[in-house]
C-alpha cells in the first residue's frame, strides 16, 4: 500500500486535515515488552508532521513542491473567502429588503452552497429548521446543531495544534532522515542522520517549512472565520449574533477550502491523463 | 456632636457598638500625616484643582457638552482576562451598550478582552497611557468621558476606579449572575428609550438613632437641610422627608414600594461586620434603620436583620425602574479588602474583608427582575461625618446641593457628581502642600488635619454603582406622570431544572415580552421551554452527555492562545536553535525536551534579543562542515521566521475573537 506523501498523527481523531495536505495517520503501536529497545517517539497528545518521500530526489523535490503550491492556493482562496462571504450577505440583505424571507433553494441568485448557508442562517433566527422539502434520495441540509459540532470539531483541533510542539519527521522509503522539534516559542531542535547530504537537508528543512506554514494557515484560517462571523452578523440581528454566526462561517470556509480540494483533484487527475 | 471627637457612620452588627470608636482630631492627625500619595495621582489632583480655579471645565475637555454622549462619549471597560463569562457578560448587557452605541456615534468604546481591557495590577496612567490618553480632561477622541467599568473590585481594583474618576465620569457594575446584567441593561433601556415618564418625587430618609451624635448630626446638618434647600429651588418636584421615629425599616421598605420616588437619598449608619463572617458580603453596607435603639441600649447585642435595610428586603415583585439613589452611609457602595484608615494609622495593612467587594443592597437595586434602579451612589469604605461640616464655618452642603442641580437640569449623574471630585482634587491638594509645609512652618492645629484628611477621603470614596451616563427619566414640568412600567421579565435556564441561580459562568435565556429576544440557553434547540435558540455558545462547561460545549471549546481555545502569547513573550528574549546528528536515529529518544541516547550536539545557535548572539560551529576532520551547517543556518532562520509569523497569527486570532466580542 502507498504511504501517502504527508501525514498528520493526531491521537484524538482521525478527521481530514483543513487542507487535504496532510492525511490522517494513526499513531504508532505502543510496546510494553521488558527489555524491548524504547523507539524515539514523541510524547503523548504530540501532533507528529511526517513527510515521506520517494528515494528518487528529483520526485521527492517534486512532492514537496507539489504540498507547497497547496498551501498557497488554499491561503490564497482563504483571502478571498471574506470578500465572498461579503457578496453573500449583501445579496441576501437585498432579498430581505424585499420583504423576503431567506430563499432557500431555487434562487438563482444563490449557488448550493449559499442555500446551505441561508438555510443555517434561517433556523439561527427563528429558533427552527427551516420548512423546506426534499425530493427522495436528497440529504437533509446541515442542522445547526450539525454545523456547530462540526466547527467545536474544529476549534479542538486549533487547540490541540496550539498545545503541543510539532515533531516534524522526514524519511525517504521509509527511513528517518532528520526529526526536528520545534516548540511554539520558536526554540528548534533538529536530529539528522550522521550522513545527511546536502539534497536531504535541504527535503527537510522544506518538510519543516511546510509543517509551520500549517500550523500558522491553521490559526489564519480561524482569523477569516471569526472576520465572516462579523460579516454575516447582520443576517441574524439576534443578539450575539457574532457569535452565532461562528459555524455558518466555518461552514462558508469550509466550502471553500473542500472546492480547493476538488480542483487540485481535478488537476492532478489530468495531468495524469 | 463633640468638638473633639469625629464620629463615623457605621455600626458593629456583632457588638452593636460603633465600627470604629469616635476619634480625637489629633489621632486622625496623625494618620493624616502619614498620607502618601501616589506622585501620578498627586499630579492629576493638583491640575485637576487647578483648572476648576479657572472654571474652564468639569474633567471634560473645553467646548463639548457633558449632556449630549455624541460630544462627550461612552466607554465600557471590562478587565483583560479572556475569561470566557465576560463574554457573556457582554453578552447580557448588549441592549445597553447598542444603545449607548447609538447614543455616542463615533465616541462610543469598548475596551474589552486582553487586548483593551484593564490588566492586573494596572494603574490609571498606564491603561490610559495605552490608549494614547496622557494625564488631563477627557479628551472623547481618544477616550470617552462617561466609563462604565464592569467588573469586581478585585479584578479592577477601587483604587483603578478613584482615580480614574478625578477626571472622566466613572460607574461600575458587578452582579453575581448574567441574569442580572441582563437586567440592568433592560432597565436602562427601557428607562431611556420609552421613556419613562416619573412622578417628580424625591424622598429624604433620614435616620436619628437615640443618643447616636452621627445620625442626629447627618439628620440635622445634611438630610433635612438639603431637602428644605432643594424644594425650595425645585417647585415643581415633592419633597418628602421621612426623619426620626418615622424612618424605621417598614418604612422604608414601603418608600421602596409601589410608589417608589424617582430620587432617594438616605443619611444613616451602614453595617459592618467582622473580616470572614457569614453575613458580611450579603449585609455590609446596609442601612440601619430608626429600629436600632442607639450606641447606649443596643450596646454589646447583636444587630439583627429585622433593624437594617438589606438586599434581601427587595423582592422578585419590587420594582424601582427609572430611580436615581444616593446612599450616605458607610460602605453604602461596598468595602475594600484592606482598611485604609488602619493602613495609614499603623503603617500596615488591616484586612477587613477577605477581598473587596460591592455591597449588595445597591446590586440588588441595580438588578432588580421586574426593573431596577439606574444608579445608586455610595461610599467605600467608612463615611464620615465630618465631610459635610467645616470647622467653625458649620454645615456645608454646597457639593451635595450642587450635585442634585446638576440632576434636577438633566445631566447625566456621573457628570453630575463632578462637586464631589472638584472637591476631592481641591483636599487632596490642600493636604499635601499641608503636609509638606509643616516641615518649614511647623504643625498644623490637629482639628484642621483632620478635617482635611476625613473630607479627603469622603470625597474621594463617593462612587457610582451604575452606568455613569444614566439620568433622571422624569415626566416634564407639568405634564402628567406615568406609572413605573416593568421590564420584560428573563427567566433563567438554570432556574428551570435547579434550584440554583444562574452565576455569571452559567446560562440564561430569555422568556417572551416587548425588546429583543435573548438566547443564552445550553439547550437544543427544541428542547428549551423558552424555545430559545442556541447552540450552546454561552455553556462555558460541560453539557448533559459530559462532553464539552462549543462555547467551552471556545473558552480553552481563548485559555491556550493566551498561554502561548504570554509564553512567547516571556521567552522572546531567547531562540535556540541546536542540531544534532546520530548514527543510530532510530534509538534516539526524547526526554523533558531534549534528544537523549546516541547524538552528538553539532551546532548550536542562542540568539538574544538585544542582538547578543552565541554560536556553536560543527566541524568535520578539523574543518566546518558545511553540509551541516548549512542545515543549520537554515534551521535558524526558519526558527526566527516562524516564530514571528505565528506569534502575528496568534495574535490576529486573539483580535478577531475580541472583535466578535465587541459585536
Amino acid at each position: 500500500m502507498t504511504q501517502p506523501a504527508f501525514e498528520l498523527v493526531d491521537a484524538d481523531t482521525q478527521d481530514a486535515d483543513w487542507f487535504g495536505l496532510w492525511a490522517p495517520a494513526a499513531p504508532g503501536p505502543v510496546s510494553f515488552s521488558v527489555g524491548a529497545e524504547a523507539e524515539a517517539a514523541p510524547p503523548a497528545d504530540t501532533m507528529v508532521w511526517r513527510a515521506n518521500l520517494p528515494a528518487d530526489p528529483a520526485q521527492a523535490a517534486g512532492q514537496l513542491e507539489a504540498g507547497e503550491a497547496r498551501l498557497r492556493a488554499t491561503q490564497s482562496a482563504l483571502n478571498r473567502a471574506p470578500n465572498q462571504i461579503e457578496s453573500f450577505v449583501a445579496r441576501a440583505q437585498a432579498q430581505s429588503a424585499a420583504g423576503v424571507s431567506f430563499s432557500i433553494g431555487g434562487d438563482e441568485a444563490f449557488t448550493d452552497q449559499e442555500s446551505e448557508l441561508l438555510y443555517l442562517l434561517e433556523e439561527a433566527r427563528t429558533g427552527q429548521p427551516p420548512a423546506v422539502s426534499f425530493s427522495v434520495g436528497e440529504a437533509a441540509p446541515e442542522s445547526m446543531r450539525q454545523a456547530s459540532g462540526h466547527f467545536k470539531a474544529a476549534i479542538d483541533r486549533l487547540t490541540r495544534i496550539i498545545s503541543n510542539f510539532a515533531w516534524v519527521e522526514t524519511s525517504v522509503e521509509g527511513q528517518l532522515l532528520a526529526r526536528t522539534v520545534i516548540d511554539w516559542t520558536g526554540d528548534t531542535n533538529t536530529l539528522a542522520q550522521a550522513e545527511l547530504n546536502a539534497r536531504q537537508a535541504a527535503h527537510h528543512r522544506r518538510t519543516v517549512a511546510l509543517s509551520v506554514a500549517s500550523r500558522g494557515l491553521y490559526l489564519n484560517t480561524f482569523v477569516i472565520v471569526t472576520q465572516g462571523a462579523l460579516k454575516l452578523a447582520p443576517l441574524l440581528t439576534t443578539p450575539g449574533s457574532a457569535v452565532l454566526a461562528l459555524p455558518i462561517a466555518w461552514k462558508s470556509v469550509s466550502q471553500v477550502l473542500a472546492e480547493i480540494g476538488k480542483y487540485r483533484a481535478l488537476a492532478s487527475q489530468s495531468e495524469e491523463n | 456632636m463633640s468638638e473633639e471627637l469625629l464620629y463615623i457612620n457605621g455600626i458593629n452588627a456583632e457588638t452593636g457598638d460603633y465600627a470604629l470608636p469616635p476619634l480625637s482630631a489629633e489621632q486622625i492627625a496623625k494618620v493624616a500625616r502619614g498620607e502618601q500619595l501616589d506622585d501620578d495621582l498627586k499630579k492629576d489632583l493638583q491640575n485637576r484643582y487647578n483648572s476648576s480655579l479657572s472654571g474652564s471645565h468639569y474633567g471634560l475637555e473645553a467646548g463639548r457638552d457633558p449632556s449630549k454622549l455624541d460630544e462627550s462619549g461612552w466607554g465600557v471597560i471590562f478587565p483583560a482576562s479572556p475569561d470566557a463569562q465576560y463574554a457573556a457578560i457582554r453578552e447580557a448587557l448588549s441592549p445597553l451598550l447598542d444603545l449607548r452605541r447609538k447614543q455616542a456615534g463615533p465616541y462610543y468604546k469598548e475596551y474589552f478582552g486582553p487586548p483593551l481591557g484593564v490588566r492586573p495590577n494596572e494603574t490609571k496612567n498606564k491603561f490610559l497611557e495605552r490608549l494614547g490618553m496622557g494625564p488631563g480632561p477627557a479628551n472623547p477622541e481618544k477616550v470617552p468621558y462617561y466609563l462604565l467599568i464592569v467588573g469586581d473590585p478585585e479584578t479592577i481594583p477601587y483604587s483603578f476606579q478613584f482615580q480614574l474618576d478625578v477626571q472622566y465620569a466613572v460607574g461600575r457594575i458587578h452582579f453575581d449572575t448574567v441574569e442580572e446584567y441582563a437586567n440592568y441593561a433592560r432597565s436602562v433601556v427601557e428607562a431611556e428609550t420609552r421613556p419613562l415618564k416619573l412622578a417628580r418625587k424625591a424622598t429624604f430618609f433620614g435616620v436619628v438613632n437615640p443618643d447616636d451624635p452621627a445620625t442626629n448630626l447627618s439628620a440635622e446638618n445634611l438630610v433635612a437641610p438639603l431637602a428644605d434647600s432643594l424644594a425650595a429651588e425645585q417647585k415643581s418636584w415633592t419633597f418628602d422627608k421621612v426623619m426620626k421615629e418615622a424612618a424605621t425599616k417598614a418604612k422604608l421598605s414601603q418608600v421602596l414600594g409601589a410608589e417608589a420616588p424617582s430620587l432617594l437619598f438616605t443619611a444613616s449608619h451602614g453595617m459592618e461586620f467582622p473580616r470572614g463572617h457569614a453575613k458580611q458580603e450579603p449585609y455590609t453596607g446596609a442601612l440601619l434603620c430608626q429600629d436600632w435603639p442607639g450606641p447606649r441600649k443596643g450596646k454589646g447585642q447583636p444587630v439583627n436583620e429585622d433593624k437594617f435595610f438589606h438586599a434581601g428586603d427587595l423582592g422578585s415583585d419590587s420594582n424601582l425602574l427609572g430611580m436615581l439613589a444616593f446612599l450616605f452611609a458607610c460602605y453604602g457602595a461596598g468595602s475594600p479588602r484592606y482598611d485604609d484608615f488602619y493602613r495609614q494609622a499603623a503603617k500596615e495593612r488591616a484586612e477587613v474583608a477577605p477581598k473587596a467587594f460591592l455591597s449588595k443592597l445597591p446590586r440588588r437595586m441595580l438588578g432588580l427582575p421586574k426593573g431596577g434602579a439606574l444608579a445608586v451612589v455610595g461610599h467605600v469604605e467608612r463615611a464620615w461625618g465630618y465631610s459635610f461640616i467645616w470647622g467653625r464655618a458649620g454645615k456645608q452642603l454646597t457639593v451635595f446641593e450642587s450635585t442634585f442641580k446638576n440632576l434636577f437640569d438633566g445631566y447625566p449623574i456621573g457628570y453630575a457628581l463632578e462637586p464631589f471630585n472638584e472637591r476631592y482634587a481641591e483636599l487632596a491638594s490642600e493636604i499635601t502642600s499641608a503636609i509638606d509645609n509643616e516641615i518649614y512652618e511647623g504643625p498644623r492645629p490637629a482639628q484642621e488635619m483632620a478635617g482635611l484628611w476625613t473630607a479627603n477621603n469622603d470625597a474621594r470614596n463617593y462612587v457610582i454603582i451604575g452606568d455613569p451616563a444614566v439620568r433622571l427619566n422624569v415626566a416634564g414640568e407639568g405634564d402628567a406622570a406615568a406609572a413605573r412600567t416593568a421590564i420584560p421579565e428573563i427567566t433563567s435556564a438554570a432556574k428551570a431544572g435547579s434550584a440554583a441561580p444562574a452565576t455569571a459562568t452559567s446560562v440564561v435565556s430569555a422568556g417572551g415580552g416587548a425588546g429583543p429576544s435573548r438566547a443564552f440557553s445550553s439547550e437544543a434547540p427544541g428542547t428549551s421551554e423558552a424555545s430559545a435558540v442556541n447552540y450552546g455558545f454561552l455553556g462555558f462547561g460541560d453539557n448533559k452527555e459530559g462532553g464539552q460545549t462549543l462555547g467551552g471549546a471556545l473558552k480553552e481555545f481563548v485559555d491556550k492562545l493566551g498561554k502561548f502569547l504570554s509564553d512567547a513573550l516571556d521567552d522572546a528574549a531567547t531562540l535556540e536553535v541546536a542540531t544534532y546528528t546520530s548514527d543510530n536515529i532510530e534509538g534516539v529518544k526524547y526526554e523533558k525536551g531534549e534528544f537523549t541516547g546516541p547524538i552528538k550536539l553539532r551546532a548550536l545557535t542562542a540568539i538574544k534579543i538585544d542582538g547578543d548572539t552565541k554560536i556553536c560551529v560543527p566541524v568535520k576532520d578539523d574543518e566546518v562542515d558545511l553540509s551541516l551547517w548549512s542545515i543549520h543556518t537554515e534551521a535558524v532562520k526558519q526558527a526566527q521566521t516562524s516564530r514571528a509569523e505565528l506569534v502575528r497569527a496568534a495574535i490576529s486570532a486573539v483580535s478577531g475573537l475580541t472583535n466578535l466580542g465587541n459585536k
